[in-house]
C-alpha cells in the first residue's frame, strides 16, 4: 500500500516530523497512521533519514582554516583605498565609472591629436624632395647657421 | 557566556579580528555541512566555504542591515553553491527516479547498517535529489532551519517552501523504503507496522551533530 500522496495525511506527518503539529492534529495523524501502512512506511523513511542525517559529522579542516586567514591576511595588507576600489570592480573601472565625462573628452583629445597627426604627416610627405644645405659660419662671438634654402638659426648670442 | 551575533559584528565592525574569528568558528561548521551536502565535494565545499567567509569580511559594514546573519550567511553560501554547480554542469545529471539498482539491498535492514553505511546510504539518495529540493531538506534536517529561515535563504514563500520540502520527503522515502523492510517481511507482503528507530526524536530536537 502507498502513502496517501498529497492529501492531509502527507501534510500532518512533515508537520508532526517538524515539530510543527498541534495536540489535535497528532491525534488525527496516528489515529490515520494505525490504519494506513503506507503512511507508517514513509514516516520510518523520513526518521531513519533524520536519524543518518544526525549521525553526520563533518569537520572543517584545518588547511581550510588556514587558507582562509591567509587570504584574510593579504586583504588586510592591501590598502583600503586600492581593495574598495577592487571591490568595487577593477582599480580603473570604478575611478572611469564616476568621471565619465573627463574620459569622453580625453578620448575626444586622442582623437584630435591622433587625426592632426595624420594630417602632418601627409603634409610632410607631399612636399617635394629638396637638398638641405647646412652652413655654419663661426663668428666671433658666436654660431650662425644657415641652412638653405630659406632657414637660418642665429645663436642666441648673435641674437642680442 | 558566549556573545551574541549582533555583538560580534559590531566589535568586527570595529576592527576586532577576534570577532570576525568567532563568528567564523561558530559558522564555518554548519556552512560546510551544508556546501558538502549540496555539492557533494568535499574540496570544492572549502572553496565555497572560504568565499562565503571573504564575502562576510569584505562586507562588514553592511553586515547590521541584515536581519538575521546566519539566514545571510547561508544566502551567500548557497548562491554560490548553485553557481558552482552550473559551472560543472552538474545541474542537468539528477535522476530522480527509482531505478532497479535501488532495490532491495540485501538482507540488512537500514536499522541493522553500521553508522557508517547508513550515512553513506543517505547520501547516495541525497544525491539524487535536484537542488532545489536538496537543499530545503539539507537545511531543515542537517541545519534545523525553519520553515520561515529556509524561505529567507532561498528567497521562497514559506508555503513553497514546505512544498519543496514536502515533495523531497517524498522522494526519499521512496528511495529509502526498500531498506527499511526485512527481506521477509517484504517478500510476505506484509503492512505490519515498522519501529520507530531508536533514539530519533519526531518532534524536531535538535542534536547539533556536525558543528564544531
Amino acid at each position: 500500500m502507498k502513502m496517501c500522496v498529497d492529501g492531509p495525511p502527507e501534510r500532518l506527518l512533515n508537520l508532526y516530523v517538524d515539530g510543527e503539529l498541534s495536540s489535535e492534529g497528532q491525534v488525527e495523524l496516528f489515529a490515520h497512521l494505525s490504519s494506513c501502512s503506507g503512511c507508517r512506511r514513509q514516516f520510518n523513511g523520513l526518521l531513519a533519514f533524520r536519524l543518518a542525517a544526525r549521525q553526520d559529522t563533518f569537520l572543517v579542516p584545518p588547511a581550510a582554516d588556514q587558507a582562509l586567514f591567509a587570504r584574510i591576511d593579504r586583504l588586510r595588507r592591501t590598502p583600503r583605498a586600492v581593495a574598495e576600489r577592487v571591490a568595487e570592480g577593477g582599480l580603473f573601472g570604478a575611478r572611469s565609472r564616476r568621471h565619465k565625462p573627463t574620459r569622453a573628452v580625453l578620448l575626444a583629445a586622442v582623437v584630435l591629436v591622433g587625426f592632426a597627426l595624420a594630417v602632418w604627416s601627409n603634409r610632410i610627405d607631399e612636399l617635394p624632395a629638396q637638398t638641405y644645405h647646412v652652413t655654419e659660419a663661426v663668428m666671433d662671438d658666436g654660431a650662425l647657421y644657415v641652412i638653405g634654402p630659406g632657414l637660418m638659426v642665429v645663436d642666441k648670442k648673435l641674437d642680442r | 557566556m558566549p556573545q551574541t551575533d549582533q555583538a560580534l559584528i559590531e566589535a568586527f565592525q570595529k576592527g576586532d579580528a577576534f570577532a570576525f574569528a568567532a563568528l567564523y568558528n561558530r559558522y564555518k561548521g554548519p556552512i560546510f555541512l551544508f556546501c558538502a551536502k549540496m555539492l557533494l565535494d568535499r574540496a570544492v565545499a572549502q572553496d565555497v566555504l572560504q568565499e562565503t567567509f571573504i564575502r562576510v569580511y569584505e562586507n562588514r559594514q553592511r553586515l547590521l542591515k541584515t536581519g538575521s546573519f546566519r539566514s545571510w550567511l547561508f544566502t551567500i553560501a548557497r548562491n554560490q553553491c548553485l553557481n558552482s554547480l552550473r559551472r560543472s554542469r552538474r545541474l542537468s545529471e539528477f535522476d530522480e527516479t527509482v531505478l532497479d539498482d535501488d532495490g532491495p539491498p540485501g538482507e540488512t535492514p537500514f536499522s541493522q547498517l553500521l553508522k557508517a553505511e547508513q550515512i553513506e546510504l543517505v547520501n547516495r539518495y541525497l544525491m539524487r535529489l535536484s537542488p532545489e529540493y536538496r537543499e530545503v531538506l539539507v537545511l531543515r534536517e542537517y541545519q534545523n532551519l525553519s520553515y520561515e529561515e529556509i524561505a529567507a535563504v532561498t528567497r521562497n514563500t514559506v508555503s513553497s517552501v514546505k512544498s519543496r520540502l514536502f515533495k523531497a520527503r517524498r522522494k526519499l522515502g521512496q528511495f529509502l523504503q526498500p531498506w527499511l523492510e526485512p527481506v521477509e517481511v517484504r517478500a510476505a507482503g506484509s503492512e505490519t507496522a515498522q519501529p520507530i528507530p531508536a533514539n530519533v526524536s519526531p518532534q524536531g530536537e535538535r542534536e547539533m551533530t556536525g558543528f564544531d
